[in-house]
């Protein structure tokens, strides 16, 4: 493997783009937490969801501006790394990320203002509306973005003007390109799912702790019931995502499952070694049929395997496969500790339930996970092209020298490591902290924390104990 | 005591703002939130053309 310019420049961007989706795919789904919270106070005046409001607000906007901070980075690579690429195809995206700003990136930042500093001044319904919009402008901005992304894995939309730069012919098939609404509906529900797991994660440590009792019981049901019934659906859009990739991206899908050879009966592989080399999958333990009956609902149907694309158009195996199944394995994961929580919840259990409290605080980084392996499983497997079948990435680099990009790569690692290390600290440390709550704090270690909904808890486990 | 930071709702007793002061508050808050975003951008901008 040779460090050179593209290798360092995937290697970069790479880098910084890992550490810009974790901050979106957590503020998507707070966003819209935030609003439900908001809207659940100016119902039912309850202390306890501004207290919730108040917590998580905190943490919304750190991750905010962490995550405007990384995707302002993103934005200059494409000219600095990837020039070529934008020369090329910058007729055809670069206006969706024109409409990022303008329609979602403008609207989220300009009403995050009344959101933090304006609940007094402006009254609580016109607060709840900006609250909404920011809501609202975070979806906008993962369309645009998913409509950019889905255009480089299923282009369509478009033609090579005579200087061979690519224009866009019709804009609506440029932004609905076919693997753009399941990859979107796929990802919003990805944000959520990471965000039910940090708030039921954060929620569970708290009540470990015994720190806003109250508070903290609210926000485990919501995450609970989040993860419940976001988490089988994501594993629905995720199926679907995979047979539009395997309509039109067939290399990535044998990539993914580590199909070598075209055949029948192709399997689902649970466990194995792909090897480039010998195009075969080592030790593979798998179940006959099951990846057939996956991706074309029928276990005879003929799928083909890697060996049927010439060797320069086959992405890198090992990493699209591995990828991929830890973002199955972090799915299946969630749907287990959804169906868990809803199981004690539904035996009253869920506020002393310790072993799994335990578990959600665990798991709590297990959307971060699933969303970077993910992105990891749909980037690489859309290798060797930038541009899915039309711009190979290795004519999508900028003619720079291996040095000049191998020294930027190395002051983004040190400057995120000081940075975002600082700003994650501080913000596992606020969760640590917990909401603020008009609870008493116990006086002695044997009374319980002073909200009726503590007290009531504490007198079950007593009654139990 | 310093008030904090990010703004908490209206307490029960707090007097009620007349609905234009509310809007005028509502109006410069999101103007000064979008001025200083495009500041930001512009500087970026700058910087780079």
């Amino acid at each position: 493997m040779e460090f050179d310019a593209l290798l360092l420049s995937r290697l970069q961007f790479a880098f910084t783009i890992g550490f810009h989706i974790i901050f979106p795919a957590f503020t998507i789904g707070l966003a819209s937490f935030l609003a439900v919270l908001e809207g659940l106070w100016l119902k039912t005046k309850k202390p306890v969801y501004r207290n919730l409001y108040l917590f998580w607000v905190k943490i919304f906007a750190l991750s905010f501006g962490m995550g405007v901070v990384s995707g302002v980075v993103m934005s200059y690579q494409l000219g600095t790394n990837w020039s070529v690429f934008s020369a090329q195809v910058g007729s055809v995206i670069g206006p969706l990320f024109a409409y990022e700003v303008l329609t979602a990136f403008f609207l989220e930042a300009s009403f995050l203002g009344i959101m933090l500093f304006g609940w007094k001044r402006v009254g609580p319904k016109l607060h709840f509306f900006a609250t909404c919009m920011v809501a609202i402008g975070t979806l906008m901005s993962a369309f645009w973005i998913l409509a950019a992304n889905s255009w480089m894995q299923t282009p369509h939309g478009f033609a090579f003007a005579n200087d061979g730069t690519m224009v866009a012919t019709d804009f609506v098939q440029v932004i609905f390109n076919p693997s753009m609404p399941i990859r979107f509906v796929h990802m919003v529900l990805a944000a959520y799912l990471t965000t039910a797991m940090v708030v039921a994660g954060a929620s569970a440590f708290t009540l470990l702790t015994k720190k806003a009792v109250a508070e903290s019981g609210t926000a485990l049901r919501m995450g609970v019931l989040m993860m419940a019934i976001v988490a089988p659906l994501q594993i629905a859009a995720g199926h679907e995502s995979g047979k539009v990739a395997h309509e039109y991206q067939p290399a990535k899908v044998a990539a993914m499952e580590g199909w070598w050879e075209t055949r029948t009966q192709q399997p689902t592989l649970l466990f194995g070694w792909p090897d480039e080399q010998a195009e075969t999958t080592h030790a593979a333990i798998g179940i006959p049929g099951m990846g057939s009956w996956f991706v074309a609902g029928d276990v005879n149907a003929e799928l083909e395997g890697l060996k049927a694309f010439p060797k320069e158009d086959r992405p890198p195996v090992w990493l699209t496969f591995w990828a991929f199944r830890i973002m199955v394995a972090m799915g299946l994961a969630m749907v287990a500790l959804g169906v868990w929580g809803a199981v004690v919840w539904a035996l009253k259990r869920i506020d002393r339930a310790t072993l799994y409290h335990r578990a959600l605080v665990l798991a709590a980084p297990s959307g971060f996970v699933a969303v970077l392996a993910g992105w990891i499983s749909a980037e690489v497997g859309r290798q060797p092209y930038v541009v899915y079948g039309v711009l190979r990435t290795v004519d999508a680099v900028s003619p720079v020298a291996a040095g000049a990009v191998a020294t930027s790569l190395l002051f983004f690692i040190i400057v995120y490591a000081i940075v975002f290390s600082a700003g994650a600290l501080y913000i596992l440390r606020l969760m640590a902290k917990g909401p603020e709550t008009e609870e008493r704090a116990p006086e002695d270690a044997s009374e319980p924390p002073g909200s009726p909904l503590a007290t009531g808890v504490a007198s079950a486990s007593a009654k139990e104990g | 005591m310093k008030p904090p930071t990010i703004e908490g709702p209206p307490e029960p007793g707090d007097p009620k703002r007349p609905l234009g002061e509310s809007l005028l508050w509502f109006a410069a808050l999101w103007v000064g939130g979008l001025v200083a975003v495009a500041a930001v951008a512009y500087a970026l901008r700058a910087l780079i053309v």
